[in-house]
């Protein structure tokens, strides 16, 4: 009787003990992915050591007399276009509701119904590519550190933006943002398709599982996003019904962006999960890009980070936790700005 | 205990369900058979041993190891699923899906250690009413 007692008694601490070590366990392990931010570089300290690199490759290039005169033509061309954009942004910009234009900067906001959905379109074209940035919620690199669109977008003074790839859900696939490489571990997934944005304003998909993220920084990346898939690639559309596994199969929500010719781009965000907007699927938005006259278009992240900012005002409806209209903190941003 | 884990696959096929609905159409197959762990790891064993009635009870520690692995798996396995439904990871899942996997075997090392050193005990001895005797003496745990 009594080392049934006993016994018992163990049996229940053995599982007290596994119940508490396992909720405390399963407590922690979401808190740190959905929840606990853990900043790892501010985009100041980034663009610091970047600049300190490009001064150490300068110095090196200035050895040999040939590289130091190109250096130095180009640092003036730089400073040159610096002060210009600064000069024609304030003194010619011509703004209205759903148009922004300058010198350098054309954009062109319409709104269509496309499959049962609202969607947004933004054309860009610019001669400076220069201008198609991207920005980190609170200014920093790092994983659950996050800010609405219209928030990063106010702060980096940004005329037109949309949501990025919300890289800081993930801990793996590249991430390169404004020339510097935050982060090239390659994603488990051999299928994972980046888009890489090059110096030149040229748009190109590639798969992580072909190239490393230092060969895409060598040849003049400035910018790799990571979720896709590829909409659109050569002109042709790059999905179909079959490949929408994974991130999203059905109407929902999306953000595109796609480059028609060098220096024309377009953005593209759809309403969904509502009523008055279904949302698309990745064929349909595929569809749309190639309608628009993409040459590559790629899908980043939807659902309820899906936002548009244009001129100080959210654009579209997305929607956050079901259908409640309101906008989702995302971890980064794709934008256009002139300064 | 076996009914137990029928009940646990019946509230994991209930809550696969119901995350499946709130998913806007993305599916995890973590999420989608959640259900098979508790059936397949906990309940099929359980039944084995109340069906094959020679086969030894396990005792108490071989139990308690077995039955944490076979938690923490289902635990493991709904949180993949929760991940990969809203396109993360983490690898303190991972973690936790190694170590339910070793709990679960340690649970069946301890089992076949102390099968065979009871075996050895009752042919040293020449009874076979022994170990019937050690069952009652309640130092084996009943599954069912």
């Amino acid at each position: 009787m009594k080392a049934d007692k006993k016994k018992r008694k163990r049996k229940n601490r053995w599982k007290g003990a596994a119940a508490v070590i396992l909720t405390a366990y399963t407590a922690i392990t979401m808190l740190s992915t959905f929840v606990i931010p853990n900043h790892t570089i501010t985009m100041a300290e980034a663009q610091q050591s970047l600049s300190a690199q490009n001064e150490e490759n300068s110095v090196s290039a200035q050895s040999s007399s040939e590289s130091a005169s190109t250096a130095s033509k180009s640092d003036s061309t730089a400073a040159a276009s610096d002060g210009s954009t600064s000069e024609s942004t304030d003194a010619e910009a011509v703004i209205t509701e759903n148009s922004y234009t300058s010198d350098d900067l054309k954009i062109t906001i319409t709104e269509k119904t496309v499959d049962n959905t609202e969607v947004y379109i933004a054309d860009i074209q610019t001669d400076d590519p220069s201008l198609l940035m991207a920005g980190l919620a609170d200014d920093t690199f790092g994983r659950n550190v996050s800010e609405t669109t219209s928030s990063i977008a106010e702060s980096c003074g940004a005329i037109l933006a949309i949501n990025g790839d919300y890289y800081g859900f993930r801990d793996t696939g590249y991430v390169m943002r404004n020339g510097y490489l935050y982060r090239d571990t390659a994603s488990d997934d051999a299928d994972q398709e980046d888009l890489v944005i090059y110096d030149d304003g040229t748009m190109d998909i590639v798969k992580e599982s072909d190239v490393t993220a230092e060969e895409l920084e060598e040849n003049r990346a400035i910018q790799i996003y990571s979720f896709g898939p590829g909409l659109v690639e050569d002109g042709e559309i790059a999905v179909d019904a079959s490949d929408e596994v994974g991130k999203a199969m059905t109407s929902n929500p999306r953000t595109a962006i796609g480059m028609i010719s060098e220096g024309h781009y377009v953005m593209v965000v759809s309403d969904g999960r509502t009523s008055e907007s279904e949302g698309l699927t990745l064929e349909q938005l595929a569809g749309v890009m190639q309608d628009l006259g993409c040459t590559e278009a790629y899908n980043l992240d939807g659902g309820g980070s899906s936002t548009m900012y244009f001129n100080g005002e959210v654009v579209n409806n997305p929607t956050t936790n079901g259908n409640k209209i309101s906008e989702r903190k995302v971890s980064d941003i794709v934008y256009i700005a002139e300064s | 205990m076996m009914i137990v884990y029928f009940l646990i696959s019946a509230l994991c096929l209930l809550f696969s369900r119901i995350y499946g609905v709130f998913s806007h159409g993305v599916r995890s197959p973590y999420m989608t058979f959640l259900c098979l762990f508790p059936l397949l790891v906990g309940a099929v064993p359980h039944l084995l041993l109340s069906v094959k009635k020679f086969l030894p009870l396990p005792k108490q520690l071989s139990v308690n190891l077995y039955n944490t692995g076979a938690a923490s798996l289902t635990l493991s396995s709904a949180m993949r699923g929760i991940f990969e439904i809203a396109g993360t990871g983490s690898v303190f899942q991972i973690w936790l899906m190694i170590a339910g996997a070793a709990f679960c075997v340690s649970g069946v090392f301890v089992y076949i250690i102390q099968s065979g050193s009871a075996a050895k005990r009752t042919a040293c001895s020449g009874d076979q009413g022994k170990e019937v005797h050690y069952e009652k003496k309640g130092e084996t745990q009943p599954m069912v």
